[in-house]
């Protein structure tokens, strides 16, 4: 009944070779690849996992930071991995509201990776804190009775409340999107073990119509609920800079500038894992160079967008008179920093320009190269907000360099690995597309006439 | 009580078997015992009894075993070991836990003798304060003075005495007897004997001296310090025939010119003279300011603060005041001009002068013109190690002719109130010619360290017989020794000081002796008594604080004609801490007599200039502010403080003027050599705008060899470089290479950014525009200009008693530092080290901020301390996510230590950047007795935790309970900052701006007022009175 105008899954699959090429990978032991991926990652989480534990231990001090440099690279990553995580809600959210079809190839995986990202994202100001022991207790309001609050005022406090409800929503909404395909995966398992664990997971899926009516209605709503996260969470993070006077951080701009920024770096993350993955799984039919092609172009929109942001900053800063505002876009672009500042601008504005050109925007080679710079200039962008900003702010007697140690490369590294655990983790246990979905977007036995 | 009579047994009323109806139940011990228990047979009893072996553990055992184990096992991460505080039982009689005790005494940590008050809490003193009641600095304390309670503590201090043995073998304790004995065997057998010690401004110590060395023929007491004014008292006996180091009354001075002199920083008398030249130049309720003008080699303190300040070479200073005298003299003909004066001035006209110093003459001729208009309001002062070249001694005499001529003799230069002691008739340099020819055969070293300061030294030491050093470290000297031992700390010691002639001031101990130490003086009346029984000079008192008592009562009690009970006299002196003879002494009607200057003292006087050397440039020596001449280098507070003008830490430098860096192509922290012939030396190199181009400096007091494990290893020595001529020690002028040797080292500065940027940091304004317009205060840019904002928010309702706020007056802080450490020692503030500065994280919560304005080659300066401001819209409060800074209801924004996580999202929004983080856990740093320091009114802070200047609220706490028990509220002259407290020019008030007539309220409405960065609408509590130049 559903007729498709576009061929999403190509290579006249039916229903069953869905559920046969997706759940298969998950039911024998991992390649070699996987373990040798897998192992780089656990590596990398340990040398962070070591740092940090010294940096515990020692004191914030093996840091970079100083005075009046109060954060650094570790806001930085904070930033950078909660944005990446939006572009999995506006896929699977947002898009499913748009009735996009195509995002049932990518929004299983996509998901995960917000899932992941936040997971990562949320480590940072905690151990960035002084006393991490504490703040992870007292940034929430427990109840009390010492009439002792938070600051309800305080930016950082509604980071609290927007990334926990964006990771319980995330969550959420990706283990109700789960529970048909856990199911399936329940009834193809010949291991007594695997049968047991899925079906606890897949929480006694029946397939019956009542079933699929509820999780319709039920994806629907966390559907609604989390589109309006997309546009909220990444605004509050950015109103951490917006919020305070220093300037370069002081502008209303912040909000949608960072909201299309997040979706720039998330959709490339995307474009860097699916390049991957249907490589690894075989899973070129379902994640066509059609799906990519796609992404590739919301990734330039997005690119579009951010530049003009760029553009409008340095005109506003100019156009205030605020000399405090004025200084700090010339020494952005000319002062010790500039490098960072022009690597920003090259990887997030000239780069993703060759996507007008359809043959790069369908060119593997070409859009995972792309998408990979694109991360650095988004990383970039926050380093230039962050440390630009603060190392010199109004009183010049003030004015010194952020440089930072090996602990804080050290411990970003870690979070990469803590991060692709993870996801290759999720890779292993979890069906990497969304079997039911797809299943309802394509013409089984291909596309006749 | 027992009863007598025999009980009658009574039955139980009720029972609960037969056997208790017998009486012989009630008597048997064991059922009685039972009876208590609360089981009647425990199951083991049971066990026991039945006569079973105990093949297994019974149930209460297993348990018992059970939890000690599942104990054990936990023990590892148990909790820190609860310490338990046990408040005295008894309340000890004089003293109240909680409450401090002041008491007064004398700072020793230079020769000029301020009064202090020591605040005592439970046995130990933890905080200096200058002594409102001594007329010389009369409550301020300088840096240095602020940071001598930390050499008390010190861990590098001698605890006992060691037998050095010329550092041939490893040094090892000895005990005192065994060294008594060695000593007095020593002195037995000698019949030359010297004693060297730095400056003692005490009579009673050194008539101690003299007494002791009186028995022995050839005997003599040598006084030596490497910065020493002797070269003024020699030019007062030549030019006045009094040798006296004269009194200079800034405070009726309107105008003042400085050869050299740095009169703020190391001359003299500093604290002194930052109070009498400030109190001309505050501009409160006047329109006048006195003016002063600066002609140096270096960049001195003085300089900075100086209205017109004109770099010149070393030894220009003597062409500088011989073009005056001739102005004055020969061409304005302003005093009579005999053949000598002509001859020695006449080829000097300010014409030839000018040309060779490279200025325009009408500078000269104007300075001398207006010397001459604030005749006997006037004063031309030099001297300094910058200024000391081969003719220091020429100098001063040009100058006490010039202060003749423009009539300040007598008026602003008081000859009869001599400024310390007479020195000694013998000099380092007889005592070094002795000792060469092995004509000393024991040498007692007290508080000087001439193997650092005078490299000489180290040869001659090694001729003489018996060495004993008596120090607070194990310093060079004391490593060349025989025995070193240990001397009581300035707390710890009694004595007194006359740091005017008539102006005494007592020195008691604040605390019994932390190690074996002895007082210099108790050595010395020991060893007399050992040595010569009956006949001693020295037996008649027991010990140094009887001695001291006792000449007090012969000679300061007669003269005072305070008459009465002597004991009351020496109590009120001790709790007063000064006795103030000078009125007794002189006449208060009469002026001081003027005396004449004797010309002859300047016949034959012919300048040197050392002629200009191709790619030679001359090297001046000068003291920092905070190291002096290297004596406390082992004290982290004073290594620690940013230099006024270089804002450099831990280290000297060569100080290089941006032309000659450019023409060398130097720069910052490049390490350069520098090479005479005789010395070479290494460097880090420092731009310092405003020196004259072919002038390079040093600081010396550094490079320390030994002292203390922070001394080391701090900076290089430059004592190698003074050279002596004659009698005559030459600090500056020598003729220097300089040599890149692509190496370089970092220097740990607290601010690199010099300039303002046109941003409203500082404000300043000439006299001329000031007098015109008061309200002028230009802003730099219009967009800048800030204007009040209408606001939707409530402000903060201060409808009590007290609502807290602070002025500094730019005027007349002179970037001194005293607040810094003062700040540092009240409130627990820790030092991070040079590795921590260099990342920019130093923890002083009170900054001086030093900005340049005008050209590079002759900037002006303005020193800006910089504070929490505590704002009315303070940007940290709302950004804190777990309220740990908030706005108290007087005004304070306060940081709570325990809730702080530390985000560090208050220190970002700070637009004042005065929030100290705690990155690693520094108090760590305080090793056993400088634990006994910490203040206990203020909480020692942890890492991750933020840190700011609280406005000292410990005091105001204080104060108001003070007030409280007396029913009023706190008055201004009660309640002081440590800050405002130590201020050697009151730079600094402080007070309730609820009260309209409290000074802060009035100096907040003063049209110099102004705010820092009021634009941004933080509304800081603390006004700026804008700085007024005089040019």
């Amino acid at each position: 009944m559903n007729a498709v105008s576009e061929v999403l899954v190509t290579g006249n699959k039916t229903y069953s070779d869905v559920n046969e090429d997706v759940a298969r990978p998950l039911e024998r032991f991992p390649t070699a690849k996987w373990w040798v991926c897998f192992s780089v990652a656990v590596f990398t989480f340990l040398i962070g996992a070591l740092l940090s534990t010294d940096m515990f231990l020692r004191g914030l001090g093996v840091l970079g930071l100083n005075q009046p440099n109060g954060w650094g690279i570790f806001i930085v990553n904070f930033v950078f991995w909660v944005g990446i995580g939006h572009a999995g809600t506006l896929i699977s959210a947002v898009l499913f509201l748009f009735r996009q079809k195509w995002r049932t190839a990518i929004n299983r995986s996509a998901e995960a990776m917000t899932i992941f990202a936040v997971m990562t994202a949320l480590i940072f100001p905690v151990i960035h804190t002084g006393r991490p022991w504490y703040a992870a207790i007292w940034l929430l309001p427990y109840p009390n009775q010492r009439q002792l609050w938070v600051n309800f005022r305080s930016p950082l406090l509604w980071d609290v409340f927007a990334v926990g409800t964006y990771f319980t929503i995330s969550l959420l909404f990706w283990y109700v999107g789960l529970l048909p395909d856990l199911a399936s995966i329940r009834d193809r398992a010949k291991n007594s073990i695997r049968k047991f664990i899925y079906t606890i997971l897949s929480l006694g899926w029946r397939g019956s119509n009542r079933n699929w009516s509820h999780y319709e209605t039920a994806y629907m709503l966390l559907a609604g609920l989390s589109t309006p996260l997309v546009l909220s969470v990444h605004s509050v993070v950015s109103f951490d800079f917006a919020v305070s006077n220093l300037p370069g951080w002081h502008t209303t701009i912040f909000p949608p500038y960072f909201v299309a920024g997040a979706i720039f770096s998330g959709f490339s993350m995307v474009v860097t894992l699916m390049v991957i993955a249907r490589e690894m799984f075989s899973l070129k039919n379902y994640i066509t160079l059609n799906h990519l092609e796609k992404m590739n172009k919301i990734i330039m929109a997005t690119g579009m967008l951010v530049g003009y942001a760029y553009a409008c900053e340095f005109f506003i800063a100019w156009y205030s008179g605020s000399p405090f505002e004025r200084f700090a876009f010339i020494n952005r672009a000319f002062g010790p920093y500039w490098w960072a500042y022009w690597t920003m601008a090259c990887c997030n504005v000239l780069i993703p320009q060759v996507f007008w050109w359809k043959k790069a925007r369908t060119s593997i080679p070409v859009m995972f190269v792309v998408s990979l710079f694109v991360n650095i200039g988004m990383w970039f962008e926050r380093f230039v907000i962050v440390v630009t900003s603060l190392h010199r702010d109004f009183l010049p007697s003030n004015w010194r360099y952020y440089v930072p140690t090996f602990y804080d490369w050290g411990i970003t590294l870690g979070s990469f690995g803590w991060f692709f655990i993870w996801f290759l983790l999720f890779c292993r246990i979890l069906p990497v597309i969304a079997m039911a979905e797809v299943k309802g977007v394509m013409n089984p036995g291909g596309n006749h006439g | 009580m027992e009863n007598d009579e025999p009980k009658t047994f009574v039955p139980p009323r009720h029972w609960i078997g037969v056997e208790q109806l017998n009486p012989s139940y009630w008597e048997d011990p064991e059922l009685t015992e039972k009876r208590g228990q609360e089981f009647f047979d425990k199951p083991i009893e049971y066990l026991e009894g039945l006569g079973e072996q105990k093949t297994s553990m019974a149930r209460r055992e297993f348990l018992t075993i059970m939890g000690a184990s599942m104990a054990m096992a936990g023990f590892s991460c148990a909790r820190r070991p609860v310490h338990k505080i046990i408040p005295y039982v008894v309340k000890p009689e004089f003293t109240t836990p909680g409450v401090s005790d002041w008491y007064a005494s004398t700072c020793r940590e230079c020769s000029s003798g301020c009064g202090v008050l020591v605040k005592n809490r439970e046995g130990r003193p933890i905080k200096l304060e200058g002594n409102p009641d001594h007329p010389l600095n009369r409550g301020s304390l300088c840096a240095r003075g602020q940071a001598s309670v930390l050499n008390l503590y010190d861990p590098d201090r001698l605890k006992a005495p060691l037998a050095v043995a010329r550092g041939k073998t490893p040094h090892e304790e000895i005990s005192w007897e065994k060294v008594d004995q060695k000593i007095q065997e020593g002195l037995k057998k000698s019949s030359r004997v010297r004693i060297l010690s730095g400056v003692i401004n005490s009579e009673s110590t050194r008539e101690l001296l003299q007494s002791f060395l009186a028995p022995w023929k050839a005997a003599l007491h040598v006084e030596y310090e490497p910065i020493s004014f002797e070269v003024i008292r020699q030019a007062q006996q030549l030019s006045y025939g009094t040798a006296v180091i004269p009194n200079y009354r800034f405070d009726q001075a309107d105008m003042v010119l400085s050869l050299g002199a740095d009169f703020l920083g190391n001359w003299v008398s500093p604290v002194e003279h930052a109070r009498d030249w400030a109190s001309k130049r505050k501009l409160l309720n006047e329109n006048r300011m006195s003016r002063l003008i600066c002609f140096e080699p270096g960049f001195s303190l003085t300089g900075s603060n100086a209205d017109e300040r004109y770099p010149i070479r070393p030894g220009e200073e003597l062409l500088v005041a011989l073009a005056l005298a001739h102005e004055l003299i020969i061409k304005q003909k302003r005093a009579s001009c005999d053949k000598t004066l002509e001859e020695v001035l006449g080829f000097h006209t300010v014409e030839r002068v000018s040309q060779g110093l490279g200025l325009e003459p009408s500078i000269l001729r104007k300075v001398a013109s207006e010397l001459w208009e604030h005749r006997g309001r006037s004063l031309v002062v030099a001297g300094g190690l910058a200024s000391q070249t081969s003719q220091a001694l020429e100098l001063q005499l040009v100058v006490n002719l010039l202060n003749s001529v423009i009539q300040n003799e007598g008026l602003t230069i008081d000859g009869t109130l001599n400024i310390r002691l007479p020195s000694t008739s013998a000099t380092i340099f007889s005592l070094l010619e002795d000792m060469e020819k092995s004509q000393v055969e024991v040498l007692i070293v007290y508080r000087s360290n001439p193997a650092y300061t005078l490299p000489r030294f180290q040869e001659a030491l090694k001729k003489v017989g018996l060495v004993v050093v008596v120090s607070d470290h194990l310093d060079e000297t004391g490593m060349l020794a025989d025995y070193v031992l240990p001397d009581h700390h300035f707390l710890e010691n009694w004595g007194d000081s006359v740091s005017q002639r008539g102006l005494l001031s007592l020195q008691q101990p604040a605390i019994a002796p932390i190690h074996q130490t002895r007082a210099f003086e108790d050595l010395l009346m020991g060893w007399s008594r050992a040595l010569q029984g009956e006949k001693s000079a020295l037996g008649k008192y027991p010990d140094w604080h009887m001695y001291l008592k006792g000449r007090w009562k012969e000679k300061y009690f007669r003269i005072s004609g305070k008459g009465g009970n002597f004991e009351l006299f020496w109590e009120s002196v001790l709790r007063q801490g000064v006795l103030d003879l000078r009125v007794t002494q002189t006449n208060p009607k009469l002026r001081p007599t003027v005396r004449t200057f004797r010309s002859s003292c300047v016949k034959g006087l012919i300048p040197r200039v050392p002629s200009q050397q191709p790619e030679h440039v001359q090297l001046a020596l000068y003291a920092k502010v905070s190291m002096h001449d290297g004596r406390s280098a082992n004290n982290s507070w004073l290594q620690e403080l940013p230099d006024p003008l270089s804002s450099v830490t831990w280290d000297n430098y060569l100080n290089v003027s941006p032309s000659l860096a450019k023409k060398l192509s130097l720069k910052e922290n490049d390490l350069v050599e520098i090479s005479s012939q005789a010395e070479k030396a290494r460097l880090p190199v420092r731009i310092q705008p405003g020196l004259h181009p072919e002038v390079v400096t040093a600081a010396i007091g550094y490079g320390r060899r030994q002292g203390g494990k922070v001394a080391q290893g701090c900076g290089v020595d430059m004592y190698p470089w003074v050279s002596a001529e004659g009698e005559r020690f030459v600090f500056s002028g020598k003729a220097v290479r300089l040599k890149k040797t692509g190496q370089f080292y970092a220097l740990a500065s607290t601010q690199w950014h010099t300039a303002t940027e046109q941003r409203p940091v500082i404000r300043d304004i000439t006299l001329k525009e000031y007098q015109k317009n008061p309200h002028a205060l230009g802003v730099t840019d219009p967009a800048l200009k800030s204007e009040s904002v209408a606001s939707i928010w409530p402000k903060h309702d201060y409808h009590g008693d007290y609502r807290w706020g602070m002025g500094i007056d730019l005027s007349s802080c002179t970037g001194c530092g005293a607040c810094v450490i003062a700040c540092q020692a009240e409130n627990n503030v820790p030092v991070v080290g040079r590795d921590q500065v260099r990342v920019s994280r130093q923890m002083h919560w009170m900054r001086i901020d030093r900005y340049y304005s005008g050209s590079p080659d002759n900037p002006s300066v303005v020193f800006q301390p910089m504070l929490c401001q505590h704002c009315e819209n303070a940007p940290c409060e709302t950004v804190c996510p777990v309220v740990a800074t908030v706005h108290d209801d007087e005004g304070l924004n306060v940081q709570v230590y325990n809730r702080c996580v530390g985000t560090r999202y208050c220190q970002n929004n700070c637009p004042y950047k005065v929030r100290r983080f705690n990155f690693f856990d520094h108090w760590k740093s305080y090793e056993t007795t400088m634990n006994l320091l910490w203040n206990p009114d203020v909480t020692v802070r942890t890492r991750g935790i933020m840190e700011k200047c609280t406005f000292c609220i410990q005091r105001i706490h204080e104060s108001k309970d003070l007030a409280k028990d007396r029913g009023e509220k706190v008055q201004e002259s009660q309640l002081k900052t440590a800050c405002q407290q130590t201020c050697p020019t009151q730079a600094i008030v402080f007070g309730n701006l609820n009260e309209a007539k409290s000074t802060v309220s009035r100096w907040k409405e003063h049209p110099r007022a102004f705010k820092v960065l009021e634009v941004l609408n933080t509304e800081p509590s603390i006004s700026y009175l804008a700085k007024v130049r005089n040019p």
